[in-house]
């Protein structure tokens, strides 16, 4: 009898690990234009998200690029940076929309946001671990809880 | 409706006024110079990819409606091209039902919202208020139109970073945090709290300077400003301070989870000086509660600007009790009002705000005087906003 329950508990542990860590899971990256040299901390990326912080280094103005709303990959990215709900961020951005700031521009795959990153020196961007190529640099790997499913 | 002192004589304050007026002028002229521009040039943003594929990639991603080369999002408001012009806004509805008095049905005012930011660093920013559109009370056989249009804001800013940016122009006082965003469609309540409302000027015209740094996981923000020329397109029950000069800090959480400042503004009417001092907070717990506090004093020789409050304000998400209830958020203030040569007020407002869309919110609100509202309106208000 104990045995039995030892057995069942360990499968049923064996299938919490593998629920929570699904196979193929990836990562989530931030990416900058090749000759930006700046470090960015997940505090940096978030503060650039919300529009609190608008410039680079060099006094350029940041350009952020988000994917669109309904993307598992914003989902995941807003959750690991923002640290906000979605109805949090709404009252954010209407907050925002009254002092004339607008949240940022929207693309609709990871391959249009880096090529967006790679040409605009002024861009910030995330895209999936297996979309990135020697054409950006990584600013920053977000933590474990933004990984994501790999695309279909 | 430029005040008396400036339309006297040619003086610097006057000119700068003018120059104000014009920059209004400029910017409704680069909105339809820009529009026109927009029309002749179909391409897509400066922020989006050139090639095709991206453009088609974005336009299929952003725009709830694109009429290229305009992009319509409601709450979002209608850009133009690459012109780096964007036109939105926002209206209320409401409805008081006040206990003394007669209820009152009014569509108070359309809000325009002009931004243009025609190179890096550089933002022309504009609110036009068309008020007074109509209202009704019960008892009344008429309704009442008097419509008039003024700006509310109106002002150019240049960033040189993040830590410098200098302003120019007529903007909200940033004393405490509720008046910085102090429109209904983007309070908590439909009731302001009335040190906020009653305790200092709305708005200053002038100069400002104010930035923000990032040490570690937090943030240092500060402003300097001051009111150097006659107040600009004051409303016409205003009775605004002849100069001003103010400061505030802000220290918080880099993600905004919390924060603490501290406000002072001293204003000079007709000769004489007031001063203005206040502290402020707010606190979110995660995605459960939002709670903000500011409490001002002002002693001086200025009359009304003799007073101390504080309140206390609460949202509190009702999703938690039911998923039923998403979006809908149960929402208080408590505030003492005391101002001198009158009896001290508390008040007590309570209600609910119920935002299912972005540009769209609606509230209920009851204002309870605890004790002697005075003047302050208790009783129930409705407010339904839309935000375009």
């Amino acid at each position: 009898m104990c045995v039995r329950a030892a057995v069942l508990c360990a499968l049923a542990g064996a299938l919490m690990v593998a629920a929570a860590a699904p196979l193929g899971a990836e990562e989530l990256l931030v990416i900058v234009h090749r000759e930006r040299s700046e470090r960015v901390h997940a505090d940096d990326v978030a503060q650039i998200y919300l529009k609190q912080r608008r410039h680079w280094g060099d006094g350029k103005t940041i350009l952020p690029l988000n994917r669109e709303p309904e993307s598992e990959v914003r989902a995941a990215f807003t959750r690991a940076v923002l640290a906000l709900s979605p109805q949090q961020l709404s009252v954010h951005w209407n907050r925002q929309y009254f002092l004339g700031v607008l949240p940022p521009a929207t693309l609709a795959s990871d391959e249009a946001v880096k090529r967006f990153v790679a040409r605009e020196r002024r861009a910030i961007g995330y895209i999936r671990a297996s979309a990135l190529d020697d054409s950006v640099r990584v600013a920053l790997r977000l933590p474990d809880r933004a990984l994501l499913p790999p695309p279909d | 409706m430029l005040t008396p002192a400036a339309a006297h004589s040619i003086t610097g304050a006057s000119r700068a006024v003018a120059l104000l007026r014009g920059l209004g002028v400029a910017l409704a002229a680069a909105l339809a110079g820009t529009a026109a521009f927009a029309e002749q040039e179909p391409e897509p943003p400066a922020t989006e990819p050139a090639a095709a594929e991206e453009a088609a990639a974005a336009a299929s991603a952003k725009p709830a409606y694109s009429f290229l080369p305009l992009d319509y999002t409601p709450a979002r408001g209608v850009t133009f091209g690459s012109s780096g012009l964007t036109i939105g806004g926002f209206s209320t509805f409401e409805l008081e039902r006040p206990d003394r008095e007669e209820t009152e049905l009014a569509l108070d005012s359309v809000n325009f919202l002009v931004l243009y930011e025609p190179v890096d660093s550089l933002r022309f920013f504009g609110e036009l208020e068309v008020g007074d559109l109509f209202s009704w009370e019960s008892g009344s056989e008429e309704v009442e139109s008097d419509p008039n249009a003024f700006f509310e804001r109106l002002y150019a800013e240049y960033g040189a970073s993040d830590a410098l940016n200098f302003r120019f122009g007529k903007f909200q006082t940033p004393v405490g945090r509720w008046n910085l965003t102090p429109a209904e469609p983007f309070t908590w309540l439909a009731t302001g709290p009335a040190i906020v409302e009653e305790g200092f000027d709305e708005h200053q015209t002038g100069v400002a300077i104010h930035g923000s740094f990032y040490p570690e996981k937090r943030v240092v923000s500060y402003w300097v400003y001051g009111q150097v020329i006659d107040a600009f397109d004051a409303e016409s029950d205003d009775d605004p301070a002849d100069r001003s000069v103010g400061g505030r800090l802000e220290y918080g959480d880099a993600r905004g989870a919390w924060s603490f400042g501290a406000s002072l503004l001293g204003s000079k009417k007709d000769g004489e000086w007031a001063a203005t001092g206040g502290v402020d907070a707010k606190l979110r717990i995660g995605e459960r509660l939002e709670l903000s506090s500011e409490a001002l004093v002002s002693g001086g020789d200025v009359p009304g600007r003799d007073y101390w409050g504080a309140f206390v304000e609460a949202a509190y998400p009702l999703d938690q009790l039911s998923p039923k209830l998403a979006k809908l958020y149960l929402v208080g203030r408590v505030e003492h009002f005391d101002l001198s040569g009158a009896e001290a007020v508390q008040l007590v407002d309570f209600g609910l705000t119920w935002l299912p869309k972005d540009w769209l919110n609606l509230k209920v609100g009851y204002r309870a005087a605890i004790e002697n509202a005075g003047d302050l309106n208790d009783g129930l208000k409705l407010s339904f906003s839309v935000l375009f």
